[in-house]
Formats: structure tokens, sequence, C-alpha cells
């Protein structure tokens, strides 16, 4: 039997295993997916991007996703048949692999959100059982563990801060970001430059950014990228084992004794271990605890509450866009444009807070981004004219070659609080199976029109940036879709077991060695994205863990 | 045009086959599907076949991101 055995070796699992193995216990990781190194990752745009090579194929393991609509009904769509994809990396280090690594910590009013700004009707607004004071030490410890580059800046609402500032320098910046500057300074906005999972020089044994150009959806040769891989699981000795999906968890009424997965093959095997940890990633852990139901937990693992899969949360908001065009640019900053391969790195945090109408409002961050270097999407974003018809030929041989040599496109992303509801869970499938035989996770997908308010009342003031900056063809769309890279929710933690799955430490209520360290322990979210607070939380989980190993042992 | 191969059309032809069918809303799907598998393999690693010497590439200024495959994927 092993000290530790850890479901998912993602941004949730890592830290566990990496602070567990180099205290001397002896930890498995069952992760489902293959490993891949530095050596083996490349920027294959038709691999990575077109054919999904990091994700399973749909027609073998899909979700079913039930979308509510405004009558009460529910549409229900076939993830294969439709290619509604809600994987996001299988793989050792998992997702973590292949974010973009925008790090933003969540703020002290994210932690008691009800508290600061009361009940919002038909949302499920509760706050935290832990302080951003307690979970600050980790935070900090992933700046330095995992590798966060930036630089602090004073701004309305910086959250406090153990150190001065970052461990690692901001990276080098487009000389567009000038503009960009000098823009929010003509506005009134404060400028902050984006802090980013990625080392921007050789450190912690790892390369710096080589500054490829293409980062989020890929792979990272250098190694500066920190992924759970990269930063935690190569630096220690826990048993990786790969290919291996695990499918259920055995369970007496007060211990998981074994945690059952199926090899590529589909042969069956088991592991004992002391404590269990599962971080699967949200919408996964929950499908496994409701496939897990035994004669102690008749509706699932750790769900004498009736909470598992409850409370399902994104990253509300949306994205918008404007063109730089060389005909309003000299031939300097033409050049300055054109630079591949370094960063735009900057945010908006101004209204992480507003009022409106004498209400006080949570509001989020914004991001500021070159589009994606991907040609394939950008060329394909060109075969229709203005009124929408199709072109081919000479006349789109034109176009493309002008829009993609004399003109550059930059984004922005909006994060706000995608607040819980009844009405976005998971469950599982009665019917559908995976190709393992076993039931399918449903996600019931519900947005809370105030996500779109806030979203809206932000992306305004994105549009302010790109209007001030001369961009043209500036456009942006908030909507009630779900980023599938950005989910939470579904197990979590609380102080009451009737209205909570895991306790403060993440520990399952029902159960004396079963740890969730993934997204799915938040209540609610924040409004950034999601992988620091994961990472932080999961190496508070590894102290409490080592901590009860350590008093047994001793 | 009836019967006749899409090949041996005159340019002119063509457009106008291309036109006609792009006004159905199967037709238009076809040729956007059409279209969108001609750019992966002009614009797609030359280690796939197309993007000869990287041709693609180079009539828009890009260069592929590094490092680039050593083997070809699918």
């Amino acid at each position: 039997m092993v000290d530790v055995c850890i479901v998912g070796s993602g941004a949730g699992g890592s830290p566990i295993a990496y602070e567990l193995a180099n205290a001397g216990f002896s930890v498995v990781v069952l992760e489902k997916g293959e490993n891949f190194t530095e050596s083996d990752f490349n920027k294959d745009e038709l691999a990575v991007c077109r054919r999904d090579m990091f994700t399973p194929p749909l027609w073998e393991q899909k979700h079913i996703i039930n979308e509510y609509n405004e009558d009460g009904t529910f549409t229900r769509y076939d993830g294969a048949e439709s290619g509604w994809n809600f994987w996001n990396g299988s793989m050792v280090g998992g997702s973590s692999n292949l974010m973009s690594g925008y790090f933003h910590r969540m703020k002290p009013n994210d932690f008691r959100l009800k508290s600061v700004y009361g009940e919002i009707k038909g949302a499920n607004v509760v706050d935290w059982p832990l302080t951003y004071e307690e979970l600050e030490p980790y935070y900090t410890k992933v700046e330095k563990v995992v590798g966060v580059s930036g630089k602090v800046v004073d701004h309305k609402f910086q959250e406090p801060r153990s150190s001065a500032d970052f461990p690692y320098p901001p990276l080098q910046t487009n000389g567009a970001t000038k503009w960009y500057d000098k823009a929010c300074e003509a506005l009134g906005y404060d400028v902050m430059p984006t802090p980013r999972a990625i080392l921007s020089e050789d450190a912690l044994n790892r390369k710096g950014c080589f500054y490829s150009n293409f980062c989020g959806s890929y792979g990272c040769a250098s190694g500066a990228k920190g992924s759970g891989r990269a930063a935690l699981l190569q630096k220690c000795q826990a048993k990786i084992i790969t290919n291996a999906f695990v499918y259920r968890l055995e369970s007496d009424d007060k211990r998981v004794t074994r945690a059952y997965y199926y090899t590529k093959h589909g042969v069956r095997h088991s592991v004992q271990a002391k404590i269990f940890v599962l971080a699967a990633q949200a919408i996964e852990s929950s499908r496994l605890l409701l496939n897990s139901k035994n004669e102690h937990f008749p509706n699932g693992l750790a769900n004498s509450s009736g909470e598992v899969g409850k409370n399902l949360i994104f990253s509300a908001g949306g994205s918008g866009s404007g063109r730089f065009v060389f005909e309003k640019l000299s031939k300097e900053q033409q050049e300055a444009l054109m630079q591949p391969g370094v960063f735009f790195n900057r945010s908006l945090q101004d209204w992480y807070e507003f009022s409106q109408d004498g209400k006080k409002y949570k509001g989020g961050t914004i991001d500021f981004l070159f589009e994606h270097q991907n040609i394939i999407p950008r060329v394909m974003q060109e075969v229709y004219d203005s009124e929408g018809n199709l072109l081919w030929g000479e006349q789109l041989a034109k176009n493309i070659h002008k829009r993609m040599t004399t003109s550059r496109v930059l984004t922005f992303e909006v994060f706000n609080d995608w607040l819980p509801t009844d009405r976005c869970f998971v469950s599982v499938d009665e019917e559908v199976k995976d190709k393992y035989g076993v039931p399918v996770g449903v996600i019931n997908l519900y947005g809370h029109p105030q996500d779109l308010r806030v979203g809206e009342h932000l992306a305004k003031k994105a549009v302010k940036v790109l209007e001030e900056l001369g961009c043209e063809e500036i456009d942006y769309s908030i909507s009630a879709s779900p980023p599938p890279n950005l989910v939470a929710g579904g197990c979590r933690f609380g102080e009451d077991v009737k209205t909570s799955v895991l306790d403060k430490n993440c520990k399952a209520h029902d159960l004396e060695n079963l740890y969730v360290s993934d997204a799915s322990f938040m209540p609610t979210g924040g409004s950034v994205p999601y992988t620091w607070t994961i990472y932080a939380n999961s190496f508070r989980v590894a102290d409490v863990i080592k901590e009860r190993l350590q008093v047994s042992k001793s | 045009m009836y019967r006749s191969s899409y090949v041996k059309l005159s340019s002119l032809q063509r457009q106008e086959v291309l036109r006609s069918i792009a006004k159905e809303e199967w037709g238009e799907s076809f040729l956007y599907n059409i279209m969108s598998y001609m750019f992966e393999a002009m614009l797609g690693d030359p280690i796939y076949g197309g993007n000869n010497k990287e041709a693609g590439w180079k009539w828009l200024a890009f260069s592929g991101g590094e490092p680039r495959p050593k083997k070809a994927f699918l």
C-alpha cells in the first residue's frame, strides 16, 4: 500500500505529488493521458490545434451537454455529434502544459462575495471558509516554485502581498505596448503588466522563454512555462502511471480503499493507498464520484449532502478585438508592430469592483494580447466579403496578403464571475457510455444574467482602449457560452456538511481519507483565470496531508 | 457545362459554377470545407507534403513556430 494515490496530474494534482514525494512519502499518480516532455513539443498547428492531438477523440470519449433555454427547457447536445469539446489536455501535467499562463491572484473580497456584495437572486453566492490571508503564503510559494514573472505596479485593486515583487522579471514585450500604455494614461486607466507563469530567464533548472510566438494551446519546448509537469512532476520521485483511466473509487463507510483504473488496452488494475487525492479536473472529478456510488454512498461517493456536481462554474465574460493597420502607422511603428515572438502582456483591473445606480458590483479583469499566431484560422477569417459572400481566386488572394502583411489584431479577454446557480451542474448519463463502458458526464449549462451585464460593462471599457489606439474593425462579444478551459466547482468546500462536499482542508466531509485538490472545491470563482489559485490551494492541501502523514508515522 | 469535368472548364465557367453552388446552403458549406482543407495543405508544416518549400508561409511573410515538428503526427 502506498501513502498517497493521486488521480490526475495537472495543476490540482502535481503540487501534492511534488510536496509529498519530496518529503519522503510514497506517491502514485494515475494519469489518463500520455507523457510528453520538452523534446516532444513542437508548434505543429495541424496536429496540435486542428486535429487536437492532446485531447481524446470525441467518438471515444465525450460529454452530453444540456443547455438551458429561456422557456425553462434544456436542449441536449451529444458532444461527438455537435463537436462540443470539454477536454483540455489529457497528458502528464494536464492542461497546464497548454495554458497561456495568465496568472492573477484572487483578491481578498473574492473570498467573501456574499458578505461584501450581498445575495444575488437566482445565484448561490457564499463566502469561502478560507481567507485571502490564509492562502497568500501559497500564492507566494507558486511564484517561486512554479515560476511567475511580472512586475507589481500599484493600482486601486492591487491585492496585499507578502513580498514586494515577483521573483522573476517581466517577459519582453512588443513595441506596441508603449502605445497601449500611452492610451491608458490618456484614459486615466492604470497600466498593469500581465503576470505570466513563464520564466523570463533560466531558473529552477529550466530554460527561460524562447519567444517562439506560439504559447497558448501548445506545449512549451523550452520548459519556461510553469506546467505541473515541467515545474513539479519532473522534480520529484512520485511514480506516474500513464494511460491509466480511473473509473471507480471503492470505499467502506469511512474510507476509500482502492482506485480502479483501465489501461489503454482496457485491462483493469487497482491501487491501494492510505490517502486518496482526486484531481481529475472539475467535471471529471464530480463524474468519478457520482460513478463510484456503493451501498454506503448510494447517491455517489462523498455525496451524502447531494451536493456533488452542483454549482459548476466557468469564467464569464467574452472577448473582443481591434486591428492596427499600416495606413495609420509610421514605417518604424509598422516594424515594431510586426515583430514576432515577444508578448503584449497588459491587463486592466480598474473595475474589479464598480458602482452602478448606487449599487456596488463585483467586476473583473481584462487581459490584452495579440491575436493567436496560428495562420490557418487567421486566413480562414478572410474567405467571406463584407456582405457575407464567399470569396475565391485573385480577390481572396489579394485580401489575405494585405491583411496578413500590413495589419495585426489586438484582442482582449474579459474575466468576470460565473455565478453559481442550481441550473449549472454535473451529472452522469444513464445510457451513454465512453469507450471504457463508463457512463459519461453530463454538463448542465446556465449563465446567470448578471454575468452578461458585468461582462458588457467591462468590454465597453476595453473598447475605449482600442479606440484610443486608433484600431479599426473594433468588435466584441460577451456571451453565456462557457470557456471549456476555465471550469471549477462541483465539490464546494464549506463548514456545513449539509451544503458542501469538502471541508476547509478539501477533505470530503463523508470520508476520512479522500481529498479533492483540483478546482472543484471553489464555491465562487473570482474574476481571474483559475490556475494560480488551483496551484496555491493544492500546495496548501499538500501541507495538511503532509502533517497528517508525519503524525501517523511518528 | 452539364456533365463536363470541372477541371476542363474555362476560368470564367468555373467562376460561374462556384457562384451558383455558393448560393445553396450545402454548396456554401462544401466550398468552405474545401477551402479549409486547401489552406491546411498550403499553410500547414511542409512535413505533411503541402506548403512546398514553405511557399505558403513565404507568400504571407510568416515563419512557422519553433521548434518545427520532426515527424508527421497525422
